[in-house]
């Protein structure tokens, strides 16, 4: 079995280079077999590849030691459910992960641009099988994930016991699949424009769909990943502006921009260059992104194996930025735009002021992250550029992100009146005021979270508001009230779909705010059987309970909690410690609820039972996560295609429609 | 755009009544309020938080010694609680830190020496990106006064010619309003529109 | 062993690289071009139109005064119908080089079985010349 997905591995990598190769002279030279083969020896890299991952899966489910990355990442004491995390939990596996995927999604990439964009189709092809042929590259010469050992071992070293948590399961791959499915826009434009079919908006409409479907992964990701942190590193945070966190962050924030410049495009035919120039950085960052995760410059929390193969990857970095910046540049006088910014004050321009204010978050991002790099070489000594400063750089400029968000969509097309701009603006700015003043009066007198709330509040008012008022016209035009809204929501599913994506980001933004700014957090040392109080809440330390384990030693403390006085529960928290590994692992008590979450962690475990907690209560968490399947049925519901009425015209021209969606 | 601005100026300051004026004066003064707010800056328990959350885990990668449960990180939280509690200044207890571990084990970055750049670079190009910005507006809508100045000798020729086709879109537009009033149902150009 | 497991397994792309050889009929991969005039002129249209209803929903919810909205409907219609001019254009020369395609085509045949001896000569008919 394992030799066949050797096999399987080193011809996937063969296949991947004839795959560009076919495509590009086949194209040049006008010869459709031989582009056609290409494609079609593209659709079984995702065959073999799934050979070489079934022989992967299969030794991991036999514990077959003999295999090198199964005796890594495994032991006999594993429950089989984890073989799926052990299977990417490596540097070698995760490489077959990604290049799985990619493969797998680029071939349902290629048969919807094949027949739409038919001259585009090889480039992109090829350009999708050139970066999965990097992966492979690097795999079969490297990283081999099937290589056999020259002996049986009889167990293996087990898996790295901070993946065995239920969110392990789900957000690495997520996280992966954001970052590499982010070369699927990055293909499509390129080889459109190497094609000679980019000037004309020719490959928007699967640009948008694709780069949408890439944002949307990548953004579960980060919230899992935030998610995680959460609940099983026992921080009592979610983001620490760590390198591997912002490596993640730089492409979706890139991608943010780029869905809704994108747009723009579509609409107008403008931003043409700088779509352009976006993806290509979208698509290099995600590319540092893998290469941070692989042991890069900086240190971090969890990178994986420090390997020289980072350096390889950033070769590839470069390579792939020159060569689509050469193409960029050859096609230049082909992307003039169709139409021109027409004034400050409009839909085009507020896109193109939320374009910056992303990459500025980004550059600040990337600023702070290698920072100690110049630092060490400059002056030679290591600093550390951590939390309170991006928090502090970032904080204001996401703000004005949040903002805008808020009015941008309050303007309209190509031009608005100022007048009628400062007009619909009243009822959010009242809003916005009003909400800051109740604030101040009831006691939330932080400058910063007042700010905050009062601009949230700002960008709820103004997407409520519109959905009244054009529910309120359709209701005027004869429909009842629900039909009313069914139908505007159902009729600009694009616009609309973008607002709820955007009441998901307000969640998201909310939570983010209040547990900034108002989390209360003690450290307490209890002996079992006292009582301690912080906020609300009232707990008791029961006692702890010491288990022995084959692979590690746990610590459990159990309490019982009131709120106000009312029993509402027990909860256990545990510190494990993985001899092996040499690693300790903390979970949490957490118990949430809508208004706020009470979290415990044991800190240390001393004498006698007694232990040292760290105690939070955490304000409005829950709708950070709460965010993530709104922010998902947003998208569904903006990319969710419009079925057309057949056009019932004599005299229109064939072919033409009212509206595509 | 200077004159939009002037015109932003003008209709703003005609619309301001003197209650809105008074409800500013009252919201800004409660603003200020709540940022000299005392407890904010310097309780105790605000300030070790703050502290901790400044300073390194020197043997964590990353994590600050609020964030980590390491054995090393509970002493220096013990060390930070000690000093504040006999009057130090977060200066002074930032420093001494700094004399054991290194500038590294700070969390931000030192404001003198080469670092000052890392505060000094991002509020610099946030400025630029915002004169760009402008630039760039300004520079478009040059560009579409003057196609607009181009175009605007084929207007009044065209008229008649594009006149069937102006009948023909506005049928095509609106074949539901004639649907909508024989049979009474409902989804006008419901299902036809796209926009976002 | 692992030769034959290797030879196995490349069979599958083997055959998927030589499969166009051998069916020949690639002829068609490039039949349509999103670059075409005529893709193009969808393009604007669909981006004529959705101006048009976006400048009607915005001025329904009072985004859009209503001398700006007569104006930019005013300018997405001046496009729209410009675009169905042209499309129409685009069609008249379409149907003229196919006319003139099928006279050359009918004076071919005529002149081959004019000037040959053999009545059974099946000649496939030449297809026209397709994604211009």
């Amino acid at each position: 079995m394992v030799e066949a997905g050797q096999a399987a591995l080193v011809i996937a990598f063969v296949v991947a280079l004839y795959v560009p190769i076919a495509s590009f002279v086949g194209s040049w030279q006008k010869a459709p077999e031989l582009t056609a083969s290409g494609r079609y020896s593209f659709y079984t890299i995702p065959i073999l590849l799934l050979i070489a991952t079934a022989a992967l899966i299969y030794s991991f489910v036999v514990r077959d030691f003999s295999v090198k990355y199964v005796f890594e990442n495994s032991n006999l004491a594993m429950p089989q459910i984890y073989t799926w995390v052990a299977f990417y939990a490596g540097n070698a596996g995760s490489l077959l992960f990604l290049a799985v995927v990619l493969a797998i999604a680029s071939v349902i990439a290629v048969l919807t641009i094949r027949k739409r964009l038919p001259y585009t189709a090889p480039f992109a092809t090829g350009i999708m099988s050139l970066i999965i042929a990097f992966f492979l590259g690097i795999m079969v010469f490297m990283a081999n994930p099937l290589t056999v050992l020259d002996f049986i071992p009889p167990d293996g070293q087990g898996i790295n016991p901070l993946l065995i948590h239920f969110g392990m399961f789900i957000h690495p791959p997520l996280q992966m699949s954001g970052l590499v499915l982010v070369a699927i826009p990055f293909s499509i434009a390129i080889g459109a424009l190497a094609a000679r079919r980019g000037g004309r908006d020719e490959w928007v409409d699967l640009g948008r769909l694709w780069g949408m479907i890439s944002w949307l992964i990548l953004t579960i990701g980060l919230l899992l990943g935030s998610w995680w942190a959460y609940t099983i590193l026992g921080w009592g945070g979610y983001w620490a502006w760590d390198p591997v966190e912002n490596s993640a962050l730089m492409p979706w924030l890139a991608m943010t921009a780029f869905v809704h410049s994108i747009m723009v495009q579509k609409r107008r035919g403008m931003f043409r260059m700088w779509n352009m120039v976006l993806i290509i950085v979208a698509f290099t960052l995600a590319q540092m992104g893998m290469f941070i995760n692989r042991g890069g410059p900086v240190p971090s929390v969890h990178s994986f194996a420090q390997s020289a193969m980072g350096w390889l990857f950033l070769i590839f970095m470069a390579v792939t930025m020159v060569a689509a910046i050469a193409v960029f540049f050859w096609r230049l006088e082909s992307l003039k735009s169709r139409s021109s910014l027409e004034s400050l004050w409009s839909r085009e321009s507020a896109f193109l002021g939320q374009n910056i204010l992303f990459l500025l978050v980004a550059f600040v991002t990337l600023w702070g992250t290698i920072f100690p790099i110049f630092s060490e070489a400059a002056q030679g000594t290591v600093i550390t550029v951590g939390r309170p400063f991006f928090d502090l750089v970032n904080g204001p400029l996401l703000l004005a992100i949040i903002f805008l968000m808020g009015i941008g969509p309050l303007l309209p097309w190509r031009r608005a009146t100022v007048r009628n701009l400062l007009r619909t603006l009243r009822v959010p700015l009242s809003v916005g005021l009003l909400t800051g003043l109740v604030l101040v009066i009831v006691g939330i007198r932080q400058p910063p979270a007042v700010v905050a709330f009062a601009t949230l509040a700002l960008v709820l008012a103004g997407i409520i508001n519109e959905w009244v008022r054009g529910t309120r016209s359709r209701h005027r035009k004869g429909e009842p009230y629900l039909a009313a809204f069914g139908n505007l929501l159902s009729a600009n599913r694009p616009r609309y779909g973008g607002y709820i994506v955007h009441m998901g980001i307000l969640m998201l933004a909310v939570g983010a705010i209040a547990s900034s700014f108002y989390s209360t957090q003690r450290d307490l040392v209890m002996k079992p059987g006292e009582v301690a109080s912080v906020g609300s809440y009232t707990f008791e330390y029961m006692g702890v309970e010491d288990r022995v384990y084959s692979d590690r030693e746990e610590s459990l403390a159990s309490f019982t909690v009131f709120k106000n006085g009312e029993y509402v529960g027990n909860m256990e928290a545990y510190r494990a410690f993985y001899p092996d590994f040499r690693i300790a692992a903390t979970k949490g008590a957490i118990r949430s609820t809508l208004v706020e979450d009470f979290y415990i962690v044991p800190s240390e475990f001393q004498d006698g039972g007694q232990a040292v907690f760290r105690v939070l209560v955490n304000p409005l968490v829950w709708w950070m996560w709460a965010s993530g399947p709104i922010i998902t049925l947003g998208i569904a519901f903006g990319l969710w295609p419009v079925r057309q009425p057949a056009m019932a015209t004599a005299r229109l021209p064939r072919g033409v429609q009212v509206a595509r969606a | 755009m200077i004159f939009r601005l002037n015109k932003l100026i003008y209709i703003l300051s005609s619309k301001v009544s003197a209650r809105t004026l008074l409800a500013g004066a009252v919201f800004a003064l409660l603003l200020t309020a709540c940022a000299v707010t005392p407890e904010y800056y310097t309780g105790l328990d605000a300030r070790a938080q703050r502290l901790n959350k400044n300073i390194m885990c020197p043997i964590c990668p990353g994590e600050s010694i609020d964030q980590s449960q390491a054995t090393i990180a509970l002493q220096m939280r013990e060390i930070v609680r000690e000093k504040l509690g006999e009057g130090w200044s977060d200066a002074q207890i930032r420093n001494f830190f700094v004399d054991r571990y290194g500038p590294s084990v700070l969390m931000e970055p030192p404001t003198d020496g080469f670092s000052i750049l890392a505060w000094i670079v991002p509020p610099v190009i946030v400025v630029v990106a915002i004169v760009a910005f402008l630039l760039a507006i300004k520079g478009m809508r040059g560009n579409a006064q003057r196609a607009e100045l181009a175009n605007s000798g084929n207007g009044p020729s065209d008229p008649d010619n594009l006149e069937r086709y102006y009948q023909l879109i506005e049928a095509a537009l609106e074949p539901s309003l004639a649907r909508a009033a024989t049979s009474g149902n409902d989804t006008p150009k419901g299902t036809e529109e796209s926009n976002g | 062993m692992f030769i034959i497991v290797a030879l196995l397994i490349a069979l599958i792309p083997a055959i998927a690289v030589l499969y166009p050889f051998i069916k020949g009929n690639a002829a068609n991969e490039w039949l349509d071009d999103e670059s075409s005039p005529m893709a193009d002129l969808e393009r604007r249209w669909d981006s004529a139109i959705s101006g048009i209803k976006s400048a009607e929903l915005e001025y329904s919810i009072g985004n859009l005064e209503e001398d700006d909205y007569k104006l930019l409907r005013q300018e997405y219609m001046r496009e729209a119908a410009l675009v169905m001019r042209s499309m129409e254009l685009e069609e008249e020369q379409e149907a003229e080089l196919l006319a003139a395609i099928e006279v050359e085509i009918r004076d071919v045949r005529e002149r081959i079985s004019g000037a040959d001896a053999q009545p059974d000569d099946p000649q496939d008919p030449q297809e026209p010349a397709s994604g211009v």
